[in-house]
């Protein structure tokens, strides 16, 4: 990871975290919400597809916590796993992403039971790659990246304070191996979680 | 005599030709009507070659590429080619050349073409290979008749032998460039000259002095002024064939028995001899000069281990008389492709070489060089294909293919790049 993008990610961190302590001190009481969901992880990138898929499985843990009416921060843990192989020689190869997310999102109830919400935050993670190469052996490198996370989702509530989380997220995920590896994609998927 | 005189002359032109090659899994010998082929891992004839019409076939010389062999009859007056993958056997066409009796053959390093020597005349014939075209040249020496003839691995110049009446000529060369003759004097001061062995790098030619005394000739500085050196002591001295190295001569003589003598030619001594059949004629190494073969017109052949100076022999049915032993054939079709092994994080350059098999039978694996470097052996009975990784941007035209087999190693065959 380059170092001016640490800067970066430092300051936005620094500017989140500033707002989320100013709305915890001004919300006396909040309401915290939290939720597992598995998605598919559906690249962007072609070569990303034509080595790994065109999807995989994700899996992510998120909790949220109300600072306002239609305003919540939520913090968020995910990993994606897949293997393929190398174009032209079939070689396996493996990626994990492991990516932690927060940021800001926005829900907005549609009726007494279902919400809709849009977020955004950062997000900072690694990216793992394995290749066993017939010509040159096994390789395993990691390389850290930050990126950003866009959600868009819909909740169903049901028994008082369960839901049903079905959502779309987009992840912006590069960093240089080698060459300039993008994992971007999208997460379509769905969840359950509870109100607390 | 002369017919005797022949023989020797085949051998030294075959000697010349094998000292150049690097492995050797057939013998090719020169029988009467046939071309016996021997197995030099097993030295058991493997094959057998009629040749329609031929008589007393004597001289003969193999393509580098181990494709054809050319053979002279003396008796039929005709020379032959033999494909050595068909096993057809083509008759050249050599009424154009103004004498009968063709003597002794060679070929040229880059197999393009054969030489032959004439009885009765002073004549000298190119064939070209495959089509079979002849091109008579005349020689100075009109009363005489050429002998032996070695043509220098860089395809410029073939040097003849004449006879002791002709002293001017007892050592000419003839310029594959522009067919001029010219003499080189002080070679030999009695008998003839039977044989002519010339080192790899053209630069320095044996000439076997027939006679008592006589012996090796060296013939330095071929590429500039030609220097006759003192002569290595050897009587009756038949033929000689170089190692591969040209450091080591193995010479041998027309005594009963015969002798194999092995010389260490910047020294000037004989360092070992070998008993033989009596009067051998036609001596020939194996192409990492492991073993002389030695032919002389018996039905036994006698091979010396050059390291041991061990004798041990073989039959043939019928005679055996000039012999040549072959490379391992090499294979064809080399090609190589560049595809890339793509990972999501590096993308590999591969070389992906193919080829086409050697028309041995006896090829075990394959040999794929980067440049001088063995990078891998692949089995010939598996797909013939390598993917060679290229790193720092190398190039995938240092890469070559080698053919082996029991006998040894073939030349290598460069890759052809496909875009």
């Amino acid at each position: 990871m380059e170092l001016y993008s640490i800067k970066n990610c430092a300051v936005v961190y620094t500017l989140i975290c500033s707002i989320l302590a100013c709305a915890i001190t001004l919300k006396a009481a909040p309401c915290w919400e939290a939720k597992v969901r598995g998605a598919a992880f559906i690249p962007t990138n072609s070569l990303f597809r034509e080595i790994y898929g065109s999807a995989a499985g994700n899996f992510d843990a998120e909790i949220a916590m109300n600072i306002g009416d239609c305003l919540q921060v939520w913090a968020n843990f995910d990993y994606t796993g897949i293997d393929g192989n190398s174009l032209n020689f079939c070689n396996p190869t493996s990626i994990n992403i492991f990516s932690g997310s927060f940021g800001l999102k926005a829900p907005f109830d549609t009726n007494d039971w279902s919400c809709v919400y849009l977020g955004f935050g950062p997000a900072i993670g690694g990216i793992q790659i394995k290749d066993n190469s017939q010509f040159s052996g096994c390789s395993n490198n990691t390389k850290a990246f930050v990126g950003f996370v866009a959600k868009f989702g819909v909740d169903f509530f049901f028994a008082n304070c369960w839901f049903v989380d079905f959502f779309a997220d987009y992840t912006y995920q590069k960093v240089s191996f080698q060459k300039l590896v993008d994992a971007s994609g999208v997460r379509i998927g769905a969840g359950i979680g509870c109100t607390f | 005599m002369k017919c005797q005189n022949y023989l020797l002359f085949t051998c030294m032109i075959l000697t010349c030709c094998t000292s150049l090659i690097n492995a050797s899994p057939f013998a090719y010998i020169a029988s009467p009507s046939s071309i016996l082929v021997v197995d030099v891992a097993t030295n058991m004839v493997v094959n057998t070659i009629p040749v329609p019409g031929a008589h007393c076939l004597y001289s003969l010389a193999l393509t580098p590429d181990n494709r054809y062999v050319y053979v002279t009859d003396s008796s039929a007056t005709q020379v032959f080619g033999i494909d050595l993958i068909t096993n057809t056997v083509s008759t050249v066409d050599t009424s154009g050349v103004d004498s009968n009796f063709p003597l002794y053959i060679a070929i040229t390093s880059d197999g393009s073409a054969a030489y032959v020597t004439f009885d009765s005349e002073a004549h000298l014939a190119k064939i070209s290979i495959p089509s079979n075209t002849v091109t008579p040249y005349t020689l100075q020496a009109p009363d005489d008749y050429a002998y032996v003839l070695a043509i220098a691995p860089n395809d410029q110049t073939i040097y003849l032998s004449g006879d002791d009446e002709t002293p001017a000529f007892q050592v000419s060369t003839f310029s594959i460039i522009t067919q001029e003759q010219s003499a080189i004097d002080g070679v030999g001061n009695s008998g003839y000259i039977p044989g002519l062995a010339i080192t790899s790098d053209s630069d320095t030619l044996y000439a076997c002095s027939y006679g008592t005394p006589g012996g090796i000739v060296p013939i330095t500085n071929l590429l500039s002024i030609p220097t006759v050196q003192p002569t290595i002591t050897i009587n009756s001295l038949y033929a000689l064939a170089l190692s591969p190295d040209n450091k080591t001569g193995y010479a041998i003589t027309e005594t009963a028995p015969g002798i194999l003598s092995t010389v260490d030619l910047s020294a000037a001594s004989i360092t070992a001899n070998a008993t033989i059949g009596d009067y051998p004629q036609f001596v020939a190494l194996t192409g990492d000069g492991n073993y002389a073969y030695v032919t002389n017109g018996t039905t036994s052949v006698y091979v010396v281990n050059t390291k041991t100076n061990a004798v041990s022999s073989f039959e043939l049915d019928p005679i055996g008389n000039g012999i040549a032993i072959g490379t391992t054939p090499p294979p064809s079709n080399v090609v190589g492709t560049y595809i890339c092994n793509v990972f999501l994080d590096k993308t590999e350059s591969i070389l992906h070489i193919t080829w086409s098999a050697s028309p041995s039978s006896a090829v075990t694996s394959y040999n794929i060089y980067n440049g001088t470097t063995l990078v891998a052996s692949v089995s010939s009975t598996g797909p013939l294909c390598y993917n060679a990784l290229l790193v720092n941007c190398t190039s995938g035209s240092n890469f070559s293919v080698t053919a082996v087999s029991s006998g040894g190693e073939s030349v290598p065959v460069s890759v052809s790049i496909q875009s």
